[in-house]
């Protein structure tokens, strides 16, 4: 039975250690982004996602061509975007967003999507304290119904002496 | 019954593990994010399912009360209260899971909404619940007057079930309804999956609780006899 336990607590370690990695590599991959500042590092020719807030006053759309005009400011920093794409309800002045901005003239970054900020990190606060609270719980139960089976054990083996 | 349970045990176990972790692969990697929530929508895929737990468990602990007081089968208080014992723990965390979710959308941890109070109150009734049965002394008035705690306070599970409709509230009216699914299907693969392991989850910990409970009592009563023998 301890054995047993024992297995599927290293399974269940296992598993929570694989998901673990692949989620960090999907949030590199897919979720990371970069300030309007370090926008111009980034190698030409491919996506970079660009966080920042929509100045006040600064979002011009053109709903005929389906494109729309707002400046990004994150930390100081600030960049001009031109977004062309479905006109998403996240497009409202101080919202913070994601562009992912496909190139960039030194002036003006062209996006082709936009997304909400992640707030990765509420998610893993409700993921890592309630899957705690559980892991606590099920190791408590275990360990106390071991600990009774033992102290029963002991006591019927102590009983039978005592009754010879 | 429960000194037979071992490979029910085991294997109950090894699936929740296995449940959980493709439930957990699929919510966090696989699934889309909502097009307007954005990534915190994955939070829907633990906080939904602790809910429906939290309202399985008392469910559970309400037909076994009734099952007591009709049978007066020990069993069946011992599972009632295994079932309130780990319920508790999927209440606080569904308000936990809750309350994190609510801050990015609703911009605040708690508000006084009727679906937030009327889970509360569910709460507070389990935490009467064992309370009472950690005060009374008397194994057979405690067990009686646990189930009659337990009868009346299951009143509250329609209430919560209903308080979307019943009353305005910041709260989302339910996903999957006779109207129909309002989820996408790749979000709701992820989201049953977590559900089943959750449902496999709670009942391996109420197994293990019940019988944690069933061994303390037969320790107690070995040892009251012992006592009685020595005396004699």
């Amino acid at each position: 039975m301890i054995r047993s336990v024992f297995v599927g607590w290293l399974l269940a370690a296992a598993a929570l250690a694989g998901i673990s990695a692949l989620t960090y590599e999907r949030y590199q991959r897919e979720l990371a982004w970069v300030a309007p500042s370090e926008i111009q590092r980034h190698v030409p020719g491919t996506d970079v996602r660009v966080l920042g807030r929509i100045q006040p006053g600064s979002l011009a759309r053109d709903d005929a061509a389906g494109q729309a005009r707002f400046v990004l400011e994150h930390e100081g920093a600030a960049v001009t975007v031109a977004y062309r794409g479905p006109d998403a309800d996240l497009l409202r002045e101080l919202r913070t967003i994601v562009a992912t901005v496909s190139a960039y003239d030194g002036t003006t970054a062209q996006a082709h999507e936009v997304q909400g900020a992640p707030n990765f990190a509420y998610i893993a606060w409700a993921y890592g304290l309630t899957g705690l609270l559980l892991l606590a719980t099920a190791l408590h139960r275990q360990h106390r119904l071991a600990r009774l089976r033992r102290e029963l054990e002991g006591f019927e083996h102590h009983a039978e002496v005592y009754a010879r | 019954v429960f000194t037979r349970l071992d490979p029910l045990q085991r294997l109950l176990g090894l699936l929740a593990v296995g449940l959980l972790s493709l439930g957990l692969y699929l919510s966090l990697v696989q699934a889309p994010p909502d097009y307007y929530q954005g990534e915190i929508a994955r939070i829907m895929n633990i906080h939904v399912p602790f809910a429906k737990v939290s309202l399985l468990a008392y469910l559970v602990a309400f037909l076994c009360s009734v099952a007591y007081l009709w049978k007066r089968s020990r069993a069946a208080d011992y599972l009632a209260h295994a079932s309130v014992s780990v319920g508790i723990v999927f209440v606080l965390a569904t308000i936990a899971a809750g309350a994190i979710w609510g801050k990015p959308t609703w911009n605040t941890w708690w508000t006084w909404d009727a679906r937030l109070v009327s889970f509360a109150i569910l709460g507070l009734i389990m935490a009467g619940y064992l309370m009472l049965r950690a005060y009374l002394e008397d194994p057979e008035k405690r067990a009686r007057y646990a189930a009659v705690l337990a009868i009346i306070g299951f009143v509250d599970l329609p209430i919560i079930h209903l308080s979307v409709r019943w009353w305005r509230t910041l709260h989302q009216p339910a996903s999957l309804s006779p109207q129909g699914l309002s989820i996408a299907p790749e979000m709701m693969v992820a989201l049953s999956v977590m559900l089943a392991g959750m449902v496999v989850l709670f009942v391996y910990l109420t197994i293990v609780t019940a019988r944690g409970l069933y061994l303390r009592d037969e320790l107690e009563a070995s040892r009251i006899q012992r006592i009685c023998e020595a005396r004699l």
